[in-house]
């Protein structure tokens, strides 16, 4: 029986394995990543992936169980299925995996080629897919400097249903310059007629740093008036919802029982351990982040020093983030959780400022429940910023 | 006495009268070149940093003349900026000689003719020095002829230095020795001593700057005041070499200080006459007067629950500082905060900026006002320098403001910007006058409301740096000043009034709307910005209401990038006052007082 008795004890843990690898560049990204499609590149990072699986598990292996992957970038969808498996080995390998652990990996459309492409994918363990298809719009995916064409999603998703995948995750973005209210509730059609398990739909931020924002700047494109944007959001959830998905994040909806569990460890406080260039942890109440600078992240052996910084959160850090963070959930925090979580009243804490917050119909709370309101999700970092 | 030479050094601005008074403490031995800073006597970092003398400075040195005697000379730093004319002259009679320091390669400044003026009311021996005379742009022979032309100084055997570089100084030495008289005065007179500066130390109270002209002062007598009329008893007499050495006394001829438990420098204010309360002179010595401030500004703590720490600020500053005035105030907009009186708009930025400095405070400073002479339909007469306390304009008969004399030197092709500038604010060009061939001295008169906002860096800018400018006081004139209001959402915001005159009121308000609608932020409702004269509105902006504030995208477990982004717009936030339901960042206040003529 004591082998239940520790089973009882660890605690579930979320791996994301950072994929730095892209076909090019889109115009609107800030994200770490590389244009390389040279495989010898990536067989070595995905060497190096593993020596840090392999340091990262003798801290960590015993103590946890994992219950979620995702395997972003970049585009994951770049590497060969063939160094996946090998990833997802090496996890299955020195971590304890649970047997119905969600592994999501991110594909762009542009790059898979075929079923068998897939099958292998399947094959290595990957459960869900995460299709950033962006927009149908072929305007829309020039002005972002995708690789792929609006064909490519619909054919990709196909192949990705053939190959026997359950669960598929749409990514799309609206509040582009020039969009139409118009193509974007049809883009939505588009992506709801092809019934995926989940949707995410994401406001185009202009991000510093990106060939984007250098072109707002020097004025060749004007940002989308934000009432506009507004429009196409509240829209998107309208159709949602009627299509019968749960809008359960600020821009994410699914299938009942199909939400992301690993994103929702990032917005709940629960642990997750990224791995590769420039990933984030949370776990056992220290944030850290990899190192961003390849040739430092390449050099490193299993005991390297890899962390580029680390923070111990203090009570009132791990506070600040699960109501900033818990509060993007549609269902809101539950504020008798909060007490037993944090031992204290969360009314003591922030008083005023939720009570300033509820008065400006940014927040609600009904029945112990803490949520943002429809202006509320418009508006969210008004509410965040009274938090940290 | 007939080996103490008591001179000042009088220069324009950035023409190297402080490098010289370092390189001279430096020639005589008085301070290592290790203990050197860059610039000994001006010993406030800001002044540093300005390059620009604000507190004076003096020093004892001891000098061994080429002709075999020891000489003593009290050399007497003054502030070299506009603002401080009175004290400039109260430095400068407590001397008998001035060494005038022109720049080589500029030569004769706006401030340069205002010095030598005040040096020849002291009846000076005024001796010119020409500076930087290694620069290659130096023509020290077109300087002379300069000199002599224009300030009627015979300037050919003027030393010709560099202070930087330390050439010529014992020139400068010899030449002060040889030329400038020594002290006369009466050894056994009654006391009469000048304070020609003051300030505050910690432990020994207010410390004097003095000239004894007759008598003598010692330890332990007890001094009264002239024109204050108070009395203390001298605890302590010496000379600065430049730190203090104490002496058993101080008599006719020498410079030095008194300590007397005096506990703020209002009550030792430059100018006042020392003399012994047992034995008085019979007359004060003459060119007393009273700290008269010019410009007026409301200051208030940026974090209303600072209100003490500012007062406290204010209070330690004003002990230092005879010229500052200030009184508690209340702003609806920015609540408690203090009336503050400066002689000019440098002395107002020098004081925020020790606030803030010095203190570590961050306060909010309002539009600054000159002080208007309000007469009243039944023939009384009200100064306000506040735009909050202008009386009912039914009840005004009408307004004066005070005119300033302004002189402006510039080389002639700027002629017409100048003058398109003095013009756009309301300047009467008395008359213009060729100084050489190529520089101008124009004399204007011009309204003091529109020198403080920022005239003078309006004419650096359009001169490219060479203008130079000297003003004071003349008189009260009948003008049409307006009170102009700001509301923001319809609420009036007291602490943007400001009184201007009638033609200005409409580019100003324009002024104004445009840059709030800049500067504040978006909120949750659209917000109307308006510049109203009465119940008149005259311009309007508005800041729109955001519809969007969101990071839609949480990438890879990155929250520390998110929180990042949340702490900035939170600092922002912080920054912010609130008036009524609309916020303001602080910049706001900086911001309107900025007149730029290009937008």
């Amino acid at each position: 029986m004591t082998i239940t008795n520790s089973a009882a004890k660890t605690k579930s843990l979320g791996i994301y394995v950072h994929i730095p690898f892209c076909v090019r560049k889109c115009a609107y990204c800030d994200f770490l990543s590389f244009a390389n499609r040279d495989e010898t590149v990536h067989r070595s990072y995905a060497c190096q992936l593993s020596t840090e699986l392999i340091g990262r598990s003798a801290v960590y292996g015993n103590k946890y169980s994992v219950d979620t992957i995702f395997i972003g970038g970049g585009t994951p969808s770049l590497l060969s299925p063939i160094l996946i498996d090998a990833i997802l080995d090496t996890i299955y390998a020195r971590f304890r995996v649970e047997g119905d652990a969600e592994v999501t990996m991110e594909v762009n459309p542009g790059t898979v080629d075929g079923v068998e492409h897939f099958t292998e994918l399947r094959n290595a363990g990957v459960t869900r897919l995460s299709i950033g298809a962006q927009s149908f719009q072929a305007s829309m995916l020039r002005f972002l400097g995708r690789v792929h064409e609006a064909a490519d999603v619909t054919r990709c998703y196909a192949l990705a249903r053939e190959a026997g995948f359950e669960n598929i995750n749409l990514d799309l973005m609206f509040g582009m310059p020039d969009e139409r209210l118009d193509t974007w509730k049809a883009d939505l059609q588009t992506a709801i007629t092809l019934n995926p398990e989940h949707i995410s739909f994401y406001s185009l931020q202009i991000e510093e740093e990106t060939p984007l924002f250098g072109e707002i700047m020097n004025g060749k494109y004007t940002p989308l008036p934000e009432i506009d944007d507004r429009l196409m959001y509240h829209h998107a959830i309208e159709a949602l919802c009627r299509a019968g998905y749960v809008h359960y994040e600020i821009s994410n909806a699914a299938r009942p029982g199909f939400a992301s569990r690993h994103n929702l460890k990032y917005w709940s406080l629960d642990d997750y351990l990224g791995v590769g260039l420039g990933a984030h942890s949370y776990i056992n109440g220290r944030r850290f982040a990899n190192t961003n600078i390849w040739k430092d992240y390449m050099g490193a052996d299993e005991h390297g020093a890899l962390t580029m910084w680390s923070h111990e959160n203090s009570q009132r850090d791990d506070i600040a983030e699960y109501v900033f963070l818990g509060l993007r959930k549609i269902e809101g925090i539950d504020l008798s959780r909060f007490r037993r979580q944090f031992g204290r009243d969360f009314w003591e804490i922030y008083r005023e400022e939720t009570h300033m917050l509820m008065e400006r119909g940014l927040l609600e709370h009904r029945d112990g429940i803490l949520r943002l309101t429809r202006l509320g999700l418009d508006l969210s970092n008004q509410v965040f910023v009274e938090y940290i | 006495m007939k080996n103490i030479r008591n001179f000042s050094i009088i220069a324009h601005i950035d023409h190297g009268k402080s490098t010289l008074a370092d390189r001279i403490l430096e020639f005589t031995g008085m301070v290592s070149d290790r203990d050197m800073k860059e610039q000994f006597l001006d010993n406030m970092d800001l002044e540093r940093e300005r390059g620009i003398t604000i507190k004076l400075q003096t020093s004892h040195l001891t000098y061994k003349a080429k002709d075999g005697n020891e000489y003593i000379l009290n050399l007497i730093d003054t502030p070299g900026h506009v603002d401080f004319t009175y004290e400039v002259s109260r430095s400068l009679a407590a001397c008998e000689g001035a060494v005038l320091v022109v720049d080589a390669t500029q030569g004769v400044e706006a401030q340069t003719l205002a010095n030598v003026y005040l040096a020849m009311n002291e009846n000076l021996e005024i001796r010119p020095v020409l500076n930087k005379i290694d620069l290659a742009s130096a023509d020290p022979d077109a300087v002379k002829v300069e000199i002599a032309d224009v300030l009627g100084i015979e300037a050919d055997s003027a030393p010709l230095i560099s202070a930087k570089a330390g050439i010529g100084i014992e020139d400068v030495l010899e030449d002060i020795v040889a030329h400038v008289p020594p002290p006369s005065g009466d050894p056994t007179g009654r006391l009469k001593a000048l304070i020609f500066d003051s300030y505050y130390d910690n432990y020994k109270g207010v410390i004097i700057y003095t000239r004894v002209f007759d008598g003598a002062v010692r330890l332990g007598d007890t001094i009264r005041l002239m024109n204050s009329g108070k009395s203390y008893e001298a605890t302590e007499v010496g000379v600065y070499a430049p730190g203090p050495v104490q002496t058993d006394r101080l008599e006719a001829g020498e410079v030095g200080y008194i300590c007397a438990a005096i506990k703020q420098v209002a009550d030792a204010r430059v100018g006042d006459t020392i003399t012994l309360a047992e034995d008085p002179a019979t007359e004060p010595l003459p060119g007393y007067k009273r700290a008269q401030p010019m410009v007026y500004c409301g200051i208030y703590p940026a974090d209303g629950e600072k209100y003490e720490g500012v007062k406290d600020a204010i209070e330690k500053l004003q002990v230092n500082d005879a010229a500052f005035h200030f009184e508690p105030e209340t702003s609806t907009a920015l609540g408690f905060g203090f009336r503050c009186g400066f002689l000019g708009l440098l002395h107002m930025e020098i004081i925020v900026e020790r606030l803030e400095r010095e203190f570590g405070l961050s306060v909010i400073t309002t539009s600054p006002s000159v002080i208007y002479r309000v007469v009243m339909a039944d023939g009384t007469v009200e100064m306000i320098q506040n735009p909050g306390n202008l009386p009912n304009p039914l009840l005004i008969a009408h307004i004066e403001e005070p005119i300033v004399k302004a002189d402006i030197m510039i080389p002639k092709e700027y002629v017409g910007v100048v003058m398109e500038l003095c013009q756009d604010r309301r300047g009467k060009l008395l008359h213009m006058e060729y100084i050489t061939e190529i520089r101008v001295l124009l004399h204007y008169e011009l309204p003091l409301n529109e020198v403080i906002y920022d005239f003078f860096d309006a004419l650096k800018s359009k001169t490219r740096g060479y203008g130079s400018l000297d003003y004071e006081f003349i008189r009260y004139e009948t003008s049409k000043i307006v009170k102009l209001d700001i509301l923001l959402n319809r609420e009036q915001v007291d602490a943007f009034s400001m009184l201007v005159h009638e033609s200005k009121a409409y580019y100003r308000g324009r002024f104004v709307c445009d840059t709030l609608k800049e500067i504040i932020p978006r909120q949750q409702f659209e917000i109307p910005i308006q510049a109203s004269i009465g119940q008149k509105v005259i311009a309007r902006e508005t800041v729109r209401a955001y519809r969007k504030d969101v990071i839609a995208k949480c990438y890879g477990g990155d929250i520390s990038r998110k929180r990042k982004l949340l702490e900035k717009q939170k600092e922002g936030k912080k920054r912010m006052r609130r008036f009524g339901s609309v916020e303001v960042p602080q910049e706001a206040f900086t911001a309107v007082l900025k007149y730029d003529d290009n937008k």
